[in-house]
């Protein structure tokens, strides 16, 4: 199959045919050197907030999970960023009556993650049963003692869960609603317990739809993540074949 | 030190991750009622961990008598169960949403265990990909539907990924069609 490209510069007539080869050489070796469209990764920050008491003891467990969150939201092409965690000693929070009262704290889009021991409240939204965790888009949310105790592992993705609530995800919309997805309320949802079963591997939990990932990534509390770029070896070898090429092509056209 | 000044909630309304607890008592008979599986929850215990109870009852037209009574390794209980005029005892999967060991759990008439499957043992029953069980599954991590025992009253069958997994109750074997 052959496939035409349109170069990023006009021939110049009285360059050819006399210096096509070398020109377009060097027009190739660019093209071919430059990146593969793909999404431009975004990024979100989060304070993590770990409660305690009032006199500073029986502080909730933490773990930020930072394997799967990451393999999950990668599907996104979504750096998730974790500040330092931050002790806070109030018996209130640690044993929150209302999610509300934990609240957005940091400034910005920063969001805020709360680590309690238990939680009784989410707006009102879910009936009885065990309450891993709750979220909104009004950029906080929190996780609850009962994500330690699911299993040796833990609840590994209701933080990720929740981030989807931050980001504007619901359980029903943009595609959720299967098993395997995370967005899934937690009656349904299929929990990965090995990083080898986060989609796009193994058993494909955790997934993302692309109606989710497009929602996420427009939230306001996403930005783009400066880059960062390496060039590859092959990549490095096709800039110098480059400019190699327009190094001879001057020449030649100096020399006459 | 931190104040907490919370902003009110406002733009996006919470949204749980919250799971329901199984019931704390189910009992299903064998299709000529022969037999009545009891599985009981004891409450008092983590909800994540293995605690239900489960006994088999013999039932004839003049009593219902107990055959045997054991503490399941479920957690906190098996999803789904089916009982055989034969007395065998099928178990299916965990009430946690997770892969799961004791995909398939088949007692004969003593309670003992006579055979054990784990998900992987179902996938390869079934001739799929571990990958095809997830996005079919509508009752945990590859079940799309409660199981049934089937006409013949020998095996349990189950619908998973597009395909049914069959039980046989005298052995446990797994086929699938």
């Amino acid at each position: 199959m052959t496939t035409h490209r349109q170069l990023p510069f006009a021939l110049n007539s009285s360059w050819w045919p006399a210096r096509a080869g070398i020109t377009v050489l060097a027009a190739a070796a660019l093209l071919l050197s430059a990146p593969a469209q793909a999404l431009p990764t975004k990024q979100v920050t989060i304070q993590p907030w770990q409660v305690c008491d009032d006199a500073g003891s029986n502080c909730a467990t933490t773990s930020l999970f930072a394997d799967f969150t990451t393999k999950i939201w990668a599907q996104a092409d979504l750096v998730v960023n974790f500040l330092g965690i931050q002790q806070v000693n109030s018996s209130a929070r640690l044993n929150e009556n209302a999610f509300a009262d934990l609240g957005h704290v940091s400034a910005g889009s920063i969001i805020d993650l709360w680590f309690v021991h238990d939680l009784f409240d989410c707006g009102g939204t879910f009936g009885p049963g065990e309450l891993y965790g709750c979220g909104t888009a009004s950029g906080w949310f929190a996780v609850t003692q009962e994500v330690f105790d699911f299993s040796l592992v833990g609840r590994v993705d209701t933080l990720s869960h929740e981030l989807g609530h931050v980001l504007g995800l619901g359980h029903s919309d943009f595609g959720a609603g299967g098993n395997d997805n995370l967005m899934t309320s937690g009656g349904s949802r299929v929990i990965a317990q090995a990083l080898g079963d986060v989609n796009p591997d193994g058993l494909g939990l955790e997934k993302l739809t692309a109606a989710q990932i497009t929602e996420a990534r427009s939230s306001s509390f996403t930005s783009l993540a400066p880059t960062v770029t390496v060039p590859e070896p092959g990549t490095m070898a096709l800039a110098g074949l480059a400019l190699l090429g327009l190094g001879l092509a001057r020449r030649t056209s100096t020399a006459r | 030190m931190l104040t907490l000044a919370a902003t009110p909630v406002g733009a996006g309304a919470p949204a749980a991750d919250v799971v329901v607890l199984p019931p704390v008592f189910e009992a299903h008979s064998s299709p000529a009622g022969t037999y009545v599986l009891e599985i009981r929850l004891r409450e008092d215990a983590n909800p994540h961990l293995a605690r239900a109870t489960a006994t088999l009852f013999r039932v004839t037209s003049s009593k219902r008598q107990a055959v045997w009574t054991r503490e399941l390794p479920h957690r906190p209980r098996p999803r789904f169960f089916a009982v055989g005029d034969g007395g065998q005892v099928v178990l299916l999967d965990e009430w946690l949403n997770i892969r799961s060991e004791l995909a398939v759990m088949v007692l004969d008439l003593a309670g003992c265990t006579l055979v054990q499957f784990d998900l992987e043992a179902v996938r390869a029953a079934l001739g799929v990909p571990i990958s095809a069980l997830a996005p079919a599954a509508r009752h945990g991590v590859w079940m799309q539907a409660p199981p049934v025992i089937n006409a013949r009253g020998d095996a349990v069958e189950v619908a998973a990924a597009n395909r049914v997994l069959s039980i046989r109750l005298s052995d446990g074997k797994l086929s699938a069609h």
